[in-house]
């Protein structure tokens, strides 16, 4: 235990929560007294009676947030909602108060809150503390600095105290103005003032972290706030065998926040399907779900690394874009490749991408090919203006998943025309429709062979799928931010 | 791989694994071409090479789990299948047409392989190793147990490393039909393991070991073998907050291999909403996933035995006062704290009745032990035992004054079947299989979210007599159907008419 606290200071910062609650939630918030502890006491009473009576149990989340500045779980909420319907006043507020003391409740004794009422709150949190910059945090960082433009709203991290709090300037930096790695290892520090949303919209643009699903399932379902969030996919269950081992556990806790939300704007339409089904399956619980549209993602080619006409590879390349893992079915295009190098075929294959997991034997197979000649390379750290370079110079991408959310290889691969032979299901076919690529079975190796071959050999080919690729509608990042805006947080959401 | 060499070691097999070896070439040469196999070593190298040059993963998927006496891993079936197709049958299987000097591999390789063709295999590995019978293997015994007495099944299970499927042996069949504890089973289980070709596989249980998903994964994608599962309920899945550590990652390991099954047979309308979901999420896959068919499961009651009841009536008071009884194990998805709180409010209303739990402890179930403590210690009237011999729990069920059931989410909601099979009225929830199995006759429904909603069906039903006796009348008009009926319901879509496709 750290050096004792002040009495007077926890009893006042008790007070100044429960008053900011009360201020916020009641319609006669009781007269301020000089003493804190009088002051606190009159306050407890009253949002306690508001609670008791209400219907729900957002009065009740108020409290136990206010009492011990953390966010609860749902049967935290439940427990003391039950001790102030059925139990005599002193005795429920005996527990509340015995609740903000136990020992996991005592580092937030000091802390403060600052309630927002009927506002919109966007929790970032990894892309805020964490200098990573793949799939999501890419879709974070180029999409909420075109909402913080256009509307007023809160950007949100967790603090170490389990609550939503305001960010710091590194931390906004990280979101709105990303230009690299800050290298300041932002922690979860605890927070001396945290976030209260109240009859408020939180919007979850990122999958939150598996020991946050429970609080914000709590405040999905009870705190009478709406949550909305963007839906990436459901790959971890539907795909188990694909996944390391925990991932699925991780992410049926997070689907237990999913239940409860409003509205999922998903990344696809295969991904809509996918929360779609989930929310079918929900009526045998008696709940209904969000409700999901689809806001497809968009790609647009960074200004900085904008290179017109970079003349193709001679002999021709193969580029392969993604993290290496089962996933990806990377062992299915090195054996594609290698019938095409026996048939006396002359290209290079190139992939481009971080380690996965239990890459073990795409590793070994590699080694074996490169032993017997092969021109295969690999990757690892690649810019992103190296990586579009390889995009312009490749003869085409091969991409041939076996579920993806998105699929943004093959979206980027079509930004700068080059044609891409990818997988005819899901988010891949969907992409696809525009043209500009060959679909093929990813479980069919035959397949995958013959639609190489095809754009290895056939110069027409590939120059009509690259002008497919070309042709397709562009779409911004702002066309996506002002539609999943409009999904997460609707017409009603405020104009700046 | 020299072919006179492997040739000559299998005509002289200088060692036990290099016996096992060759009798397993034989059976597989056997199974691949459907004639005897030859008598020499180098014919039966030749017919190998000749049966396997195409790389078809459904022959590989055989060869593997053959020659290697296990049921293979998909990634396996696939990388051998472009072996095949790049450098021949004969590289593509060096590995395992030599036998390892590896000490550890040693008892795999003694095993014998053997190939059951045309088969029915019905996979009971934990219900014929447990005398208990939770739901779910009440369900595997019950029906399986039919389809043995009209059909010709094979009762299988799995080797010790769960890598393999083998018969079961006696005592373990009739453990597993009829929950009698044999001695121990796995310690005599014969060393021959099974292969299913051309056949059948269906799994009555829930299997979430991760390497028997795993291998019934590829069993299912690769094998050409029909396959079916009864669903229970996919409650890991849509109702995680409810469920312990480890298990999401282990069903999800389930659904993985049974994206691949042809067929599952829900156990309620509830169950198959929840499949039919979990299908449409397939949709980023391009799989079709399973047929979901629906078979709802029977109502067995038993009449209470007299002497039981006398039992009962005197234990739990009934004369002093009705009973209210709740079924069923204390973990957050049964919702007993609500039915605690619930019974507070009743009796701080003045309603008299008892309380009474059955059911045994469960994971997250110290809120509820806590808040009853403090209820009992408080003098209201409120029990939990951990466990009743199926006499007396029938006879509470017979004693009750109503069963409250307000579970969050149920495949199948037993103890209410129970009850209003006896003509005892049910306060449940207004949804899902709970609902389904009564309708509302026989039960009052409610918001099992709703603690008022639950107290005050409770309070009318223990001082409502004509409320009470007009339910109780409604419960045994509720139809029950039958495990005979229910077998066969189950038996014509998970195996059919025939065992292939």
């Amino acid at each position: 235990m750290s050096r004792p606290l002040d009495p007077r200071a926890v009893r006042s910062a008790l007070a100044a929560r429960l008053r900011a609650a009360a201020g916020a939630a009641l319609d006669d918030v009781p007269d301020p007294d000089d003493d804190p502890a009088r002051d606190a006491a009159i306050l407890l009473d009253a949002l306690a009676g508001a609670a008791a009576a209400s219907d729900d149990a957002a009065l009740t989340w108020l409290l136990l947030v206010a009492t011990t500045g953390r966010y609860p779980r749902a049967a935290q909420v439940r427990a003391l909602r039950r001790r102030l319907v059925a139990d005599p006043r002193p005795d429920a507020l005996g527990h509340v108060l015995a609740f903000g003391l136990r020992s996991e409740n005592r580092t937030n004794l000091l802390v403060a809150i600052d309630v927002v009422v009927g506002g919109v709150v966007v929790d970032v949190d990894f892309s805020a503390r964490h200098d990573l910059n793949t799939g999501i945090q890419r879709v974070v960082r180029s999409t909420v600095p075109h909402w913080v433009a256009d509307h007023d709203l809160t950007l949100a991290a967790w603090s170490a105290n389990d609550a939503l709090r305001e960010l710091g300037p590194n931390e906004t930096d990280r979101v709105l103005r990303w230009s690299g790695p800050l290298r300041d290892h932002g922690r979860h520090a605890r927070a001396a003032r945290v976030l209260v949303p109240w009859r408020s919209r939180v919007v979850l643009p990122e999958v939150p972290a598996p020991a946050l699903c429970a609080p914000l399932a709590a405040m999905a379902e009870l705190s009478g706030n709406t949550v909305s969030l963007i839906g990436y996919d459901a790959i971890p269950v539907v795909s188990a065998d694909t996944m390391p081992r925990d991932e699925p556990e991780r992410f049926v806790h997070y689907l237990t926040l999913v239940k409860h939300a409003a509205v999922v704007s998903a990344i696809s339409t295969s991904a809509g399907e996918e929360f779609s089904g989930f929310v079918d399956m929900l009526p045998t619980q008696g709940l209904r779900g969000p409700s999901v549209h689809v806001c497809t993602l968009p790609v647009e080619i960074p200004g900085d690394v904008a290179v017109p006409d970079e003349p193709q590879d001679r002999p021709a390349s193969v580029l392969v874009v993604g993290s290496r893992e089962p996933r990806k079915n990377h062992l299915a295009v090195l054996y594609a490749a290698e019938v095409l190098w026996r048939e006396g075929l002359a290209f290079s294959l190139r992939f481009i991408g971080g380690s996965g997991w239990a890459s073990g034997p795409f590793d070994s197979r590699v080694r074996a090919l490169r032993r017997a000649g092969r021109a295969v390379t690999i990757g690892r750290a690649v810019s992103d203006a190296d990586l579009w370079s390889a995009y312009r110079r490749a003869r085409f991408t091969v991409f041939p998943s076996l579920h993806e959310g998105y699929g943004l290889p093959v979206a980027e691969s079509f930004a700068v025309g080059t044609p891409v032979v990818t997988s005819d299901l899901g988010s891949m076919r969907d992409l696809a429709t525009g043209g500009g690529a060959l679909l093929v079975d990813p479980r069919d190796d035959a397949a995958l062979v013959e639609a190489m071959h095809r754009l290895l050999t056939d110069d027409a080919l590939r120059a009509r799928l690259s002008a497919e690729a070309l042709a397709r509608p562009a779409r911004s990042w702002r066309d996506y931010a002002r539609e999943s805006w409009a999904q997460l947080v609707g017409p009603t959401g405020a104009e700046r | 791989m020299n072919v006179k060499v492997l040739a000559w070691r299998l005509d002289h097999p200088l060692t036990a694994p290099g016996a096992a070896l060759r009798a397993r070439l034989e059976t597989l040469v056997g199974a691949l071409t459907g004639a005897p196999a030859p008598a020499s070593g180098a014919e039966l190298v030749a017919a190998f090479e000749q049966a396997l040059s195409p790389g078809d993963p459904a022959d590989v998927w055989l060869t593997l789990a053959v020659l290697r006496a296990e049921l293979p891993l998909d990634a396996h079936v696939v990388a051998h299948a472009r072996a095949v197709r790049l450098d021949g049958p004969l590289a593509a299987f060096r590995d395992v047409l030599r036998p390892s000097v590896n000490p550890l591999e040693r008892r795999r390789q003694l095993r014998r392989v053997e190939v059951v063709e045309d088969a029915v295999l019905v996979d009971l590995a934990h219900t014929s190793r447990s005398a208990l019978a939770t739901g779910i293997q009440r369900v595997a015994r019950q029906t399986a147990r039919r389809w043995a007495a009209e059909h010709d099944v094979t009762f299988v299970g799995w080797t010790a490393d769960e890598s393999a499927l083998r018969r079961l042996t006696d005592e373990e069949v009739a453990t597993g039909l009829h929950g009698r504890q044999g001695p121990d089973g796995r310690a005599q289980a014969s060393a021959t393991v099974l292969v299913p070709h051309r056949s059948t596989y269906v799994l009555p249980e829930l299997a979430v070991e991760p390497r028997r998903t795993q291998r019934l994964l590829a069993l299912a994608l690769r094998s050409g073998c029909r396959t079916g599962a009864i669903g229970f309920d996919c409650v890991p899945l849509s109702t995680a907050e409810t469920i312990g550590a480890g298990m999401g990652s282990a069903f999800a390991g389930n659904l993985a291999a049974v994206r691949h099954f042809d067929t599952v047979v829900a156990i309620s309308h509830a169950a198959a909403t929840e499949y039919r979901g979990w299908r449409r999420m397939l949709a980023g896959t391009g799989l079709a996933g399973p047929r979901i068919e629906v078979a709802s499961l029977p109502v067995e009651a038993q009449r209470p035995d007299r002497d039981a009841v006398d039992r009962c009536r005197s234990r739990f008071g009934v004369d002093e006062m009705p009973l209210v009884l709740v079924v069923g194990s204390h973990e957050p998805r049964k919702n007993h704290v609500a039915v605690l709180q619930a019974a507070e409010l009743a009796w701080q209303s003045g309603a008299r009745f008892r309380l009474l739990f059955v059911g045994g402890n469960a994971w997250g179930a110290a809120p509820f032990e806590h808040r009853l403590q403090e209820l009992a210690e408080a003098g209201r009237p409120v029990e939990s035992v951990r466990a009743l011999s199926d006499d007396d729990l029938w006879a509470c069920y017979a004693l009750a004054r109503c069963v409250v059931f307000p579970s969050l989410n149920e495949g199948f909601g037993l103890p209410v079947a129970e009850a209003i099979a006896l003509g005892t009225p049910v306060i449940t929830s207004d949804f899902g299989s709970m609902r389904e199995i009564s309708d509302g006759v026989g039960a009052i429904l409610v918001d099992p979210r709703d603690d008022d909603a639950i107290a005050d069906a409770l309070r009318r039903l223990v001082t409502d007599d004509a409320l009470r006796a007009r339910l109780s009348a409604d419960a045994l008009t509720v139809p029950r159907g039958s495990w005979d009926a229910y077998a066969r319901a189950t038996w014509a879509p998970l195996v059919g008419g025939g065992p292939n496709r």
